[in-house]
């Protein structure tokens, strides 16, 4: 899976921000399912959701992190 | 064979790229992020208690046609989305049936959105006027119980929406951007709090549960087949290609993060509702199952109502003015292509919005929602008949896909589908995409979900091809154009030059090198052949 790459950022915008705040939403909503879920009842779709909001707010955080580290390497 | 020009952007006049990444997002998002608020409701008193599952299947075959979509979309960044696919890959004819069932989709979602964004409205007429007006019924001839205000309220909503789309993309576009960005922060809320203060995971095991043992296979797959209609919006983003700026760029993010998005809210949707209300409530109240999350989360529930309510009349109005701008722009694309009347082929010289298709196909979806009035539930005849046209269309973008791998290996792809297994072919090493694959498959068993299970979408979508199908006949044979065959396409020169309009000057080198080299190797195998022939001619 290729997808072209965008030029560098040129600075750290609000955009950004509300994306890394969505991704720690994300991370501790998935563990508050998963928290509230394990020790009563394994129910499939709750365990799904659950990991996919844990693995979507990693993802989130991750371009975050790539770009600050752009940023930072253009400074 | 007659020979036309393929509707070449550069010898016409073009559509104005004010889209951004932003704008592409919320475009795609004010049809996708709208149809869970219409779909909820049906797909849970369908399939019960495994609506979440319901939701997944439909939502990973959904990702298969989002992957397959991204690919063709920035591609051939043009306005024709799913149709004009189809006819790079197969031809004409296949061309138009594509076309046609994804025409039938996008006035259905004019209508469909537009009567449900006025039932979110109505919510607040008896805080206004004491009576709930929008309920109000009369009897009109031999129909009864016709809700005439209601009916009313959709026609003003879908000439607005006209008006908006004549005046040109920047207002409309604006406006998907302002209300894509309020649902989905709205949205988020809804489904965090919900889980957060009101959830109940027990709740949502034991009606898992029961529906294991108890559903009916046949109403899973209705309910399954309904899911789909969760997902219909991508479609858009291929809409907007022609109007979106560094389209190849651009196009590859914005499909991939919607895909997701999107997918995720319809799972998230479903879970949090069964685990907060039994699914029976959702049966009773189909019409507005988002409000009735909302009203169940603790400390907002007195201010849920009237939130969920402008939550949905927003975000359904912005779905209803994609399906307005999706089908003039599929009809303008077709028109361009010779596969439906050059009439429809004429761009505002003022606003640069193609007029007469905004006109006729808002008129088309104005009298779908006024037959659908007619009979008892406007929403479920629409939304029955929505699942058909997008399941064929898909099917035909599937097959148009693989062929294009094959047939058109020198446009250069700034995204493939993931997947691929390097094949051999005419001397030529192609990927061929077996996500392709299995995404056929899916949407065929979708289609027959479709076909087997929905009393009227089984009936009138058909109709609707066959009667697309004999003005096509109809209309080529009178222009003395072939039927099943296909016009001749200057396709290399189209997309050196819809590149350059979209300002891919790097793609278009690319693709110019790759032609030159696919020339060059011709001449060698033909001098290689030459002297061979000789030696046979002797």
């Amino acid at each position: 899976m290729i997808i072209r790459k965008l030029p560098p950022p040129t600075k750290f915008t609000i955009i950004d921000k509300y994306k890394l705040v969505l991704g720690v939403i994300a991370i501790a909503l998935g563990v508050v399912i998963l928290w509230r879920t394990i020790p009563v009842a394994v129910s499939p779709p709750a365990l799904m959701i659950g990991i996919a909001f844990i693995g979507f707010g990693v993802y989130r955080l991750w371009l975050g992190y790539t770009r600050i580290k752009q940023l930072r390497k253009k400074e | 064979m007659a020979s036309a020009n393929s509707g070449s952007v550069a010898n016409k006049q073009e559509l104005r790229r004010d889209v951004t990444v932003w704008g592409s997002y919320t475009w795609g998002y004010a049809d996708v992020g709208a149809d869970i608020y219409a779909a909820l409701g049906l797909v849970i008193a369908a399939a019960e208690g495994l609506a979440p599952m319901a939701f997944a299947l439909a939502g990973v075959i959904y990702i298969m046609i989002g992957l397959g979509y991204t690919e063709l979309s920035s591609t051939y960044p043009v306005a024709g989305g799913g149709h004009y696919f189809a006819l790079r890959g197969l031809g004409d004819f296949w061309g138009f049936v594509a076309g046609a069932a994804l025409l039938l989709d996008y006035t259905i979602d004019i209508a469909l959105f537009a009567v449900a964004s006025a039932g979110y409205i109505n919510f607040f007429l008896p805080l206004l006027f004491g009576i709930n007006i929008g309920q109000i019924v009369i009897t009109l001839g031999p129909f009864h119980g016709l809700k005439i205000f209601w009916m009313i309220e959709t026609m003003v909503l879908i000439l607005s929406l006209m008006f908006i789309n004549i005046r040109g993309v920047r207002h409309s576009s604006r406006l998907n951007e302002i209300l894509g960005a309020m649902d989905l922060i709205l949205e988020t809320t809804v489904v965090v709090l919900g889980f957060v203060l009101a959830w109940h995971p027990q709740l949502l095991a034991s009606q898992w549960n029961a529906a294991l043992h108890t559903l009916p296979i046949n109403k899973f797959m209705y309910g399954s087949s309904l899911a789909i209609i969760s997902f219909v919006g991508l479609e858009s983003i291929s809409q907007a290609a022609q109007e979106t700026r560094r389209p190849a760029t651009i196009i590859p993010r914005t499909s991939i993060a919607l895909i997701f998005t999107v997918f995720i809210f319809a799972v998230g949707f479903s879970t949090v509702g069964l685990g907060i209300l039994p699914w029976q409530q959702f049966q009773q109240n189909i019409s507005d199952p988002v409000a009735q999350i909302a009203k169940s989360i603790p400390y907002l529930g007195f201010i849920a109502g009237p939130f969920a309510a402008v939550l949905g009349a927003t975000i359904l109005l912005i779905s209803a003015n994609t399906g307005v701008m999706g089908a003039s722009r599929l009809t303008l694309s077709m028109s361009q292509l010779h596969l439906v009347t050059g009439w429809l082929d004429k761009i505002h010289p003022r606003f640069h919005t193609p007029v007469r298709t905004i006109v006729i196909f808002s008129m088309m979806g104005m009298l779908e929602a006024l037959l659908a009035f007619l009979t008892p539930s406007a929403m479920d005849t629409l939304g029955n008949m929505y699942a058909f046209g997008a399941t064929l269309g898909y099917m035909i973008v599937f097959v148009s896909l693989i062929v294009l791998r094959y047939r058109d290996p020198y446009s250069p792809r700034p995204y493939k589908m993931p997947v691929n297994v390097k094949i051999k072919s005419g001397g030529n090493i192609m990927d061929f995409p077996l996500l392709g694959i299995l995404g056929f498959i899916g949407v065929s068993f979708i289609l027959f979900e479709v076909i087997f299970t929905h009393a009227i979408g089984r009936i009138a979508g058909p109709a609707w091809i066959i009667l697309c199908l004999v003005y096509y006949i109809f209309w080529r044979r009178r222009n003395k154009l072939p039927v099943l065959k296909s016009i001749k396409h200057k396709w290399e020169q189209e997309q050196i030059d819809v590149l350059t309009s979209a300002e891919e000057y790097d793609l278009v080198e690319e693709y110019k090198n790759a032609l030159a080299q696919r020339d060059k190797k011709v001449k060698r195998d033909n001098s290689k052949a030459a002297p061979t022939d000789k030696i046979h001619d002797n």
